[in-house]
C-alpha cells in the first residue's frame, strides 16, 4: 500500500481522475445533458450549399452537415467510444492476463496416467506459440477485411480490437509471472498444498494486477486511434452508432471548409487520452519501486 | 540451436497456414459473387459462367482451398480480379521497393526522435521531461495516422509548398517525395520507441555497474550513453525489427493518404474493390514479413545475449 | 477487370516499367516543351480491350485509343468516324451501307502498322459475339448488337461471321438488321464497336489489352497497373488538328480530395472525380478557383429502387410505393450535395431526348403519403435500404430513413462497398430498397427503359433491382425502339415513362452533375462531354 500513498500525493493522478470522471460522467449522462435528439436533422434550418451550422444559442457547438446537433452527437458518441476504448481494452487485458498467468505458472503440465506414467502437456509452449501467432496477424488489414465482409457492428469492432491487443498483455504478464514462479512465497504456497487456482489468485494476481491496470489504461489511446483508423478505411463502427474516432474519420475531409467538424471529436479524444494517461502514468510511477528509489 | 531454429520455422509456417486459411474463409463469406462482379452489370449469363469456370469458382470449396494452398507452395498467389488478370505476386513485388523505402525511413525518423527523448526521460524519471514526453507520447498515440498525414500534407506541401503534393512517378532517389510520408509514419511510431527506450534505460540505470560507474565519478552523460545505453539498446532494436516486419506488409493508412505506391495502398484499393486475390495475397505477404522479422529479431537476441534460453519463449514484447 | 492467366512477359512489363519511367523522366521532359495533360482518377482500369471494358473510365480511354464507324460531335449528334460519311439506310430501315476510310492507319507505339480494311470492320464486329474470345466472351457487348442479322449464330458458336455483316467491296461494308432499330448507330458509336486490326487483336482479349493497337487520336505508351497510364499523340491520326495535347498522363487510385488539392497546388491538371461535398464550399467561395470549376449536368439519374415482386418484399403494393415516392424530401438530398444537381420528377434526365420537365407525379407531400399508406391499409413495417459507402450514400440513406419514419416505415440503412453492394442488390430480391444511379450508354430514351424496366432484365446480375416486370411496358418499349425517327419516338417513351411512374418501382431522386476543378493550363474544356465526359482528343494544354 506504499504505492497508494505515493499515488495519493501525486497531483497529476487527481487531475487525471477528475478529467476521466468528466468524460465518463458526461457520456453516461448524455440523455440528460444533450440539448437535442442526436439523430434529429434540423433540415429546415440548413443552408442550401450543404454546409453545417456554426455554434449558436440553439446549437452550442453547431450542427453537422446533415443538420444534427453536434454537442448532442458528441455526448452520445462518448458512450460508444468508451465502450470500444475501455470495453475492448478490458476484454483484451483480461484475456491476456489469464493466458499470461497460466502460461507463466503452469510450464509443462504432467497429467498422471495409469502405470505411473505421465503425459506432458506443454501448456506454456503452446500458449505462447498462440500468442506469437496472434501477434503475427496483419491486424489492421485483417480487421478491415473482416468488417468489409461481415458487415459493421460495434461489437465486432470491439472484438477485433480485443483480439489484436490481448497479446501484449499476455507477454507482459507471462514475463512477470515467470520471474515470480520460483519466488519463495509461491514455492511455499505450493509446498503447503494450496491448489493451483488459489496460488494464482492469492499469490500471483496481486503482483500482476497493477501492471495490467496500468497498461490497460495506457492502451486506451491506441485503441481509440485504431478504431478511428478502421473507420477511416471504411470499416469501424456503424454510422448509426458513431464513436469519436468515427466522427473524426467522417469529418476529416471537411478540414478546409469547416475545421470545427473534425476538431471537436479530436479534442474529445485528446481529453480522454490525457485523462487515462495521467492516471496510468501516475499509477505506473507509484508501482515502480525503482523509480521511487532513483527519485 | 538447430532444434530451436527448426521449431521457430515450423511455427512460422503454421502461422502462415492459419492466415492462408483465414484469408480463404474471408473470400468464402464475401457477399459479392466475384464472377458476377468481374463481368459487370447486365452481363450475359454465359460470360459470367465462363468467368466462374476460369476462376475455378465452380469447384467445391475444399477443392478451391486445396488449389489456393497448392498455388501458394509454388509461389502462385493467383491473379487480380480487377486488374485484367495481373498476377498478385507481380503486383506485390512491383510495390515492394517503395514500401521498403518508406518503412526504413519511417523507423529511422522514429528512432531519431524517440530514442534520445527516451534516454533523457529515463535519466530523470518523474521529472518534467519524463512527464511531458509521457503525456505527449500518449496523445500522439491517439492521433490516427490519417489525421496527421492530411494535416502534414496540407500545411507543409500545400500551404508552405515545401514538399511535392503529388508524386506521379515513383523515383527512389526523390527524397523530397519521401519526406512527408516518412515523417508522418515516424511521428506516429515515436511513442513506442520513447516508451521502450525509457523502460529499458530505467532497468539498466538501476543496475549495479551503473551505480559503480557513477560512484567512481565518471561523467554522468558518459555513463548514460557509453555504458547504460549500450546495454539498453537490445529492446529498441527488437522493436525496430518487428516494426519493420509489420511495415513491410504495407503501411496501410499513410500510404493511402500520400498516394505512396506501396503494398498498403494497394491493399486498401483491393478492399474497396473486393479484389479478393490481391487482398489475400497481401495478408499472407504481410504475415510472412512479420514471421521472418520476429525470427530474425530472436536470432539477433540469441547471438547477442547467450543468457537467453533457447526454449523459444524469448521476450520480444 | 477480367481474370485470366497472363503470359510471363507481363512480369517483365510491370516491374521495370516503374524504374524505366523514372530513369527516363529527365530526358523526356527535356524533349517536350509542355508537361503532359495530367488527370487523376479514384478508380482503376480493368482492360484496354474494347470488347470487354464497360465502365465510366474504360469508355473515354477506349474512345481515345480506337475509332468507331460513327461517333459523336462535341454534343450528342452522330457524325462519321471510320466511315467516310454517315451510312445510307435502306427504305425499310434494315440495311446500313458504310463507306470505310481505308486510308487510315493502325498505329502501335507511334509506328504505322498498316491501313484499315473492310475485313477489319467485319472481324471487329463479329469478335463481339464470338463465344471463343479469351479469357471470356464480351460480357455485355452482344446485347447492344443482337439486332444484327445472324448475330445469334455467332453467339451460339455455329458461325464465325454473322450473315448480316458483309464486306461488299474494298471500301464498303453492309450491315443488315433483323428489324429496324433506331439506336443501332448509337450502339455502333459505343467503344464496343471499335475497329481493331484482325491479326493483332485476334481472339485473346487479355493479350490484346496489354498491347492495344487502334486508329484513335492517341496510342497507349505505358501502363503500370493501378498506378499510371500514359497516352501519347498518334502522329498519323486522320482528323486534322487533333489531338490537341501531346500526351495524357492518367494517375489511378487518387482520392477526390487529394485530386482537388493537387489541382489547386498546380500538381495536376484535371480531376477525374467529382469535387467532394466536404470541399465544395471551400473551393467555390474562393475567387482563385471558383471560375475554374467545370460543372455539367449528366445524362444520368439517381433513384431508389423498391423490390416490386419479392416474396417477402413489403413493396409489392403499388400504393405503398407511391406513398414512399411522395414521402421523400428530394430537395434535401440535393442540399446534402451542396445544391448540386436537379431534383428529379421522373426517370428521363434533363439532357436526355424525351426529358419532360412537367413530369412530376409524386412531389414531396407527407399528407398524400400518409393517405396512400392508409388506403393501402398499411400501418408501417421495418425494412432495409442499401447504399454504397461513398461520401454521399450513407447521408442520403439517413435522410430517406428519416422521411420514411414519418409514414411509419422503419428503415435500417445498410452501407456496403460498391462491389458488395452490387452483388447484394443484383441477387434476385436481395434488397428491399436500394440507392442506385444509372448513366447513359447512349443518349436515347430507350437506354433508360430497356436495361432496367423490362421483364427480360428481371434476372440475376441485372440492374433491374426493382425486379419490375410489366408485359405492357415490354411491348411498348420494343415497338418504340423500332421507330426510326427519334422525334416520333419521344411521345411513345413519355407514355412508357408515365406507365412506369404509375407503378412506381423506383423513386427518381436526382439528376446528378459532374463537377471538377481544372488547372490554368487546360484549354478547350468548358464542359464535360455528354457521352464521354472527357473527349481527350479535344482537350488542349498550354
Amino acid at each position: 500500500m506504499r504505492a497508494w500513498s505515493a499515488l495519493r500525493r501525486d497531483p497529476a493522478f487527481w487531475v487525471g481522475v477528475a478529467l476521466a470522471g468528466l468524460v465518463v460522467g458526461a457520456s453516461l449522462a448524455a440523455p440528460l445533458l444533450a440539448p437535442h435528439d442526436p439523430d434529429h436533422a434540423y433540415r429546415e434550418l440548413m443552408p442550401l450549399d450543404g454546409g453545417a451550422l456554426p455554434p449558436s444559442a440553439t446549437f452550442p457547438l453547431g450542427t453537422d452537415p446533415d443538420g444534427r446537433d453536434y454537442l448532442s452527437r458528441l455526448l452520445f458518441a462518448g458512450r460508444a467510444t468508451l465502450l470500444v476504448g475501455v470495453g475492448a481494452n478490458l476484454v483484451a487485458v483480461l484475456l491476456g492476463m489469464v493466458v499470461g498467468l497460466v502460461a507463466g505458472y503452469a510450464g509443462t503440465l504432467r497429467v498422471p496416467l495409469p502405470l505411473g506414467h505421465h503425459l506432458p502437456i506443454p501448456v506454456e509452449g503452446f500458449l505462447m506459440r498462440v500468442t506469437d501467432a496472434a501477434l503475427a496477424f496483419p491486424a489492421l488489414l485483417l480487421a478491415v477485411a473482416a468488417s468489409a465482409v461481415l458487415g459493421r457492428s460495434l461489437g465486432l469492432v470491439a472484438l477485433i480490437i480485443a483480439a489484436v491487443l490481448w497479446t501484449t498483455t499476455a507477454r507482459l504478464v507471462y514475463g512477470r509471472v515467470r520471474t515470480l514462479r520460483s519466488a519463495a512465497f509461491v514455492v511455499a504456497g505450493r509446498a503447503l498444498g494450496s491448489d493451483t487456482g488459489a496460488i494464482l489468485r492469492r499469490h500471483l494476481l496481486p503482483f500482476v494486477l497493477p501492471l495490467v491496470l496500468v497498461y490497460g489504461a495506457l492502451g486506451i489511446a491506441t485503441t481509440i486511434a485504431f478504431e478511428a483508423t478502421l473507420s477511416f478505411l471504411g470499416a469501424g463502427t456503424p454510422a448509426s452508432d458513431p464513436t469519436w474516432g468515427r466522427m473524426l474519420a467522417e469529418t476529416v475531409a471537411w478540414y478546409r471548409t469547416d475545421l470545427r467538424l473534425p476538431l471537436l471529436p479530436g479534442l474529445a479524444i485528446a481529453l480522454t487520452v490525457l485523462a487515462f494517461t495521467l492516471v496510468g502514468e501516475a499509477a505506473r510511477d507509484a508501482a515502480e519501486p525503482r523509480t521511487q528509489a532513483l527519485r | 540451436m538447430i532444434v530451436w531454429l527448426a521449431r521457430r520455422v515450423i511455427s512460422g509456417v503454421l502461422v502462415l497456414l492459419a492466415v492462408a486459411v483465414v484469408a480463404y474463409l474471408l473470400t468464402f463469406v464475401a457477399p459479392a459473387d466475384p464472377a458476377r462482379a468481374i463481368a459487370g452489370p447486365n452481363a450475359s449469363a454465359a460470360a459470367v459462367e465462363r468467368i466462374r469456370v476460369s476462376l475455378g469458382l465452380d469447384r467445391p470449396a475444399l477443392d478451391q482451398l486445396a488449389a489456393w494452398l497448392g498455388g501458394l507452395l509454388r509461389g502462385d498467389l493467383g491473379v487480380s480480379y480487377q486488374l485484367g488478370g495481373v498476377r498478385v505476386l507481380d503486383l506485390i513485388l512491383a510495390r515492394l521497393l517503395p514500401t521498403i523505402q518508406l518503412a526504413l525511413a519511417g523507423v529511422a525518423v522514429a528512432l531519431a526522435i524517440g530514442v534520445p527523448l527516451g534516454v533523457r526521460a529515463a535519466t530523470r524519471p518523474g521529472g518534467a521531461l519524463d512527464r511531458v514526453t509521457g503525456i505527449l507520447g500518449s496523445l500522439l498515440l491517439a492521433v490516427p495516422g490519417f489525421l496527421l498525414g492530411i494535416l502534414v500534407l496540407y500545411v507543409l506541401a500545400y500551404q508552405w509548398r515545401l514538399f511535392p503534393l503529388a508524386t506521379p512517378t515513383y523515383d527512389p532517389f526523390d527524397l523530397r517525395a519521401l519526406a512527408l510520408p516518412a515523417l508522418t509514419l515516424g511521428l506516429v511510431s515515436v511513442p513506442f520507441y520513447l516508451r521502450v527506450t525509457r523502460l529499458s534505460m530505467l532497468d539498466e540505470l538501476g543496475e549495479a555497474y551503473v551505480r559503480t560507474a557513477r560512484a567512481k565519478g565518471l561523467h554522468p552523460r558518459g555513463v548514460v550513453w557509453r555504458h547504460a545505453f549500450r546495454n539498453a539498446v537490445l529492446p529498441v532494436v527488437t522493436l525496430a525489427g518487428l516494426d519493420l516486419g509489420f511495415m513491410l506488409g504495407g503501411v496501410v493508412v499513410i500510404e493511402s493518404v500520400f498516394g505512396w505506391p506501396g503494398i498498403g495502398s494497394q491493399a486498401v484499393r483491393a478492399i474497396s474493390q473486393e479484389d479478393l486475390p490481391v487482398l489475400m495475397g497481401t495478408l499472407l505477404f504481410g504475415t510472412l514479413c512479420i514471421v521472418v522479422a520476429s525470427l530474425v529479431v530472436d536470432l539477433v537476441h540469441v547471438l547477442l545475449d547467450p543468457r537467453i534460453a533457447l526454449d523459444g519463449t524469448t521476450e520480444t514484447a | 477487370m477480367r481474370s485470366f492467366p497472363i503470359p510471363a512477359r507481363y512480369a517483365a512489363l510491370a516491374i521495370p516499367a516503374v524504374l524505366a519511367v523514372a530513369s527516363l523522366a529527365p530526358t523526356a521532359s527535356a524533349q517536350e516543351d509542355v508537361a503532359p495533360l495530367s488527370i487523376a482518377f479514384a478508380s482503376d482500369v480493368s482492360t484496354f480491350d474494347p470488347a470487354i471494358g464497360y465502365d465510366a473510365l474504360s469508355f473515354p480511354i477506349e474512345h481515345a485509343l480506337y475509332d468507331t464507324l460513327v461517333t459523336y460531335d462535341e454534343g450528342t449528334t452522330l457524325v462519321p468516324g471510320l466511315a467516310a460519311a454517315m451510312p445510307t439506310v435502306s427504305d425499310d430501315g434494315l440495311t446500313y451501307t458504310f463507306d470505310i476510310r481505308t486510308d487510315v492507319p493502325f498505329v502501335r507505339q507511334g509506328e504505322v502498322v498498316r491501313n484499315v480494311t473492310v475485313d477489319d470492320v467485319v472481324f471487329s464486329l463479329n469478335r463481339l459475339f464470338r463465344p471463343d474470345l479469351l479469357p471470356t466472351p464480351s460480357p455485355i457487348g452482344p446485347s447492344f448488337y443482337s439486332v444484327i442479322e445472324g448475330a445469334d449464330d455467332v453467339l451460339a458458336g455455329t458461325a464465325e461471321s454473322a450473315s448480316g455483316i458483309r464486306a461488299i467491296d474494298d471500301d464498303t461494308v453492309e450491315i443488315t438488321l433483323e428489324h429496324p432499330d433506331r439506336t443501332f448507330l448509337n450502339a455502333l458509336a459505343m467503344p464496343f464497336g471499335s475497329i481493331l486490326p484482325e491479326e493483332l487483336a485476334g481472339m485473346d482479349a487479355g493479350a490484346f489489352s496489354q498491347d492495344p493497337v487502334g486508329t484513335g487520336p492517341f496510342y497507349l505508351e505505358s501502363y503500370v497497373p493501378a498506378e499510371r497510364i500514359v497516352l501519347r499523340r498518334n502522329p498519323h491520326y486522320w482528323r486534322e488538328g487533333f489531338p490537341k495535347a501531346d500526351a495524357i498522363e492518367m494517375r489511378l487510385g487518387i482520392d477526390p480530395s487529394a485530386q482537388l488539392l493537387q489541382v489547386q497546388g498546380g500538381a495536376l491538371d484535371m480531376m477525374g472525380s467529382n469535387i467532394a461535398t466536404a470541399d465544395w464550399n471551400a473551393v467555390t467561395t474562393d475567387p482563385a478557383f471558383a471560375d475554374r470549376v467545370i460543372s455539367s449536368e449528366l445524362i444520368a439519374t439517381n433513384w431508389m429502387a423498391m423490390d416490386t415482386s419479392g416474396p417477402d418484399s413489403p413493396f409489392t403494393d403499388p400504393l405503398v410505393r407511391r406513398a414512399v415516392s411522395h414521402a421523400i424530401d428530394k430537395a434535401n438530398l440535393v442540399r446534402l450535395q451542396n445544391g448540386r444537381g436537379v431534383v428529379a420528377g421522373c426517370i428521363f434526365p434533363t439532357q436526355l431526348p424525351g426529358h419532360d420537365a412537367a413530369c412530376d407525379p409524386y412531389p414531396y407531400d407527407e399528407a398524400a403519403a400518409r393517405a396512400l399508406m392508409a388506403e393501402a391499409g398499411n400501418t408501417g413495417f421495418s425494412t432495409q435500404l442499401y447504399t454504397d459507402t461513398s461520401a454521399a450514400g450513407p447521408p442520403a440513406g439517413a435522410s430517406i430513413a428519416a422521411d420514411l419514419a414519418e409514414i411509419g416505415i422503419d428503415v435500417e440503412v445498410v452501407s456496403l462497398d460498391f462491389g458488395a453492394l452490387m452483388g447484394t442488390i443484383t441477387t434476385p430480391h436481395g434488397a428491399p430498397m436500394s440507392l442506385i444511379g444509372w448513366g447513359q450508354d447512349f443518349p436515347d430514351p430507350s437506354d433508360f427503359v430497356d436495361p432496367m424496366f423490362t421483364c427480360a432484365t428481371a434476372v440475376e446480375g441485372s440492374v433491374n433491382v426493382a425486379w419490375y416486370c410489366d408485359r405492357a411496358v415490354d411491348e411498348a418499349a420494343a415497338a418504340a425502339r423500332q421507330v426510326t425517327d427519334l422525334d416520333e419516338a419521344i411521345p411513345l417513351y413519355q407514355d412508357i415513362q408515365g406507365t412506369i411512374m404509375e407503378a412506381a418501382p423506383v423513386v427518381p431522386l436526382q439528376f446528378p452533375t459532374q463537377d471538377g476543378l481544372i488547372s490554368e493550363r487546360v484549354t478547350g474544356f468548358e464542359e464535360y462531354h455528354p457521352v464521354w465526359l472527357w473527349d481527350f482528343a479535344t482537350i488542349g494544354i498550354e
